[in-house]
């Protein structure tokens, strides 16, 4: 096995979020969560994926987590969700990819980790459909995007966040849910709120 | 029979600052994150006119206040242009800006503003530099935007909020936070020094 340093990773695909913030996450800009505090998820679908030599095309993992200020501030609980179809060499890729370890914005949400939650394994159910996606991990979470709507003409709106420095992804389609709930290690219930869609692409630092 | 209004387009700076936490609230389904909307927004023209004056170069300044969110309404507004225009620029400008000469997004603002006061001439500085820009107007006013700043590492964060068919103002702010941003003018008085400042560039016409 090559060295922790040496490991060469690419993943690309499609990362979904969500949490209790209102519509647009002041997060975003560096402003505290709307309510004060963060209940999250960002499940991501690898369209593209490769940690060293393991193919990762077609997987899943999810992270979910709350903080009970900015997740900046450090004191998050996390609950890491590893694809159920992944054989044993692809869960090992998956879990070392989200502990951190390697780098991407994996480290960044384990840097923000006080307390870690059992990972689950669980199938991870999603349709891609930008703003219509819906994510089903069942035992975990329930999660279904819809567009911003207009509030004076009822209409959806188009609203991108053009991120330069964003660690999750930089061009982000903006909107909410019809339904988010989390069931598995978190009990929250934020249907209505702030929901994202995004393409993303992340590598090892070398 | 009624008169045509007369053909204006202009290409301007605006720079907006308000009461909302940064990244501003309304853009994401209209409702501020404060409960009400307080706004001071500089505008610089670049390139533009209405009819056959040129505006190139007028500096405006509106302090507005809605007790709820902007489509409300109740808005009470002071318009301060800077006392360097014409006559007829400041008549010009100030058409558009009461959505008397139509065109979005003021013919829709305008309904908003059950008061106005101006337009008042006086001597604006006004620094158009993106999330950096500043205006004053002395005894009155004074914003200044300033970049949002990534928490961890402290370097400045560039977010832009876009709009890919098309806002109601802009359809791509440069969103930032403001490290003054006051004004006190008769009943228009607010200070609300670190929240939501956006830069954007905005082209505005009442022609198809």
């Amino acid at each position: 096995m090559a060295a922790k340093n040496d490991i060469v990773w690419l993943l690309k695909g499609i990362v979904i979020g969500a949490c209790n913030c209102d519509w647009g996450c002041p997060c975003n800009f560096d402003a505290p969560p709307t309510y004060g505090n963060c209940n999250g998820a960002y499940i991501w679908q690898i369209q593209k994926g490769q940690f060293w030599d393991v193919n990762l095309d077609g997987f899943g993992m999810g992270w979910v987590g709350e903080s009970p200020g900015a997740m900046r501030l450090d004191h998050s609980t996390t609950q890491l969700v590893i694809d159920q179809r992944a054989d044993e060499a692809r869960r090992v890729a998956l879990a070392d990819l989200l502990s951190g370890s390697f780098g991407g914005p994996f480290e960044i949400l384990a840097s923000i980790t006080e307390t870690w939650l059992e990972t689950i394994f669980a199938p991870l159910n999603i349709v891609l459909d930008g703003l219509n996606s819906r994510v089903d991990i069942p035992g975990v979470l329930d999660l279904g995007l819809t567009s911003i709507k207009n509030p004076v003409t009822g209409e959806p709106e188009q609203l991108t966040l053009v991120k330069g420095t964003g660690f999750t992804s930089n061009n982000t389609q903006m909107g909410s849910t019809t339904v988010c709930s989390y069931t598995g290690g978190f009990q929250h219930e934020h249907s209505g709120n702030y929901g994202e869609f995004a393409e993303f692409e992340y590598h090892s630092s070398k | 029979m009624t008169q045509a209004p007369t053909p204006y387009r202009i290409k301007a700076s605006w720079m907006e600052t308000c009461n909302c936490d940064s990244g501003c609230n309304c853009n994401f389904g209209g409702f501020p994150d404060h409960g009400s909307c307080e706004a001071l927004i500089g505008l610089h023209v670049s390139d533009g006119n209405i009819g056959d004056v040129d505006l190139s170069g007028v500096k405006a300044v509106l302090a507005i206040k809605w007790p709820k969110a902007i489509h409300e309404g109740s808005g009470n507004a002071a318009v301060f242009i800077d006392e360097s225009a014409t006559e007829q620029q400041v008549n010009g400008l100030a058409t558009i800006l009461t959505g008397q000469a139509g065109g979005m997004p003021w013919e829709i603002l305008a309904t908003t503003i059950t008061a106005l006061d101006g337009p008042i001439l006086k001597p604006i500085k006004m620094d158009v530099n993106g999330t950096s820009s500043t205006f004053s107007i002395d005894g009155i006013l004074e914003a200044k935007l300033t970049p949002c700043k990534n928490p961890v590492t402290g370097e400045d964060n560039e977010v832009h909020i876009v709009f890919p068919k098309g806002g109601l103002i802009w359809n791509d702010g440069n969103s930032s936070t403001t490290s003054v941003m006051k004004v006190d003018h008769g009943t228009v008085k607010f200070n609300h020094t670190g929240q939501s400042g956006i830069f954007a560039p905005v082209d505005w016409t009442n022609q198809k």
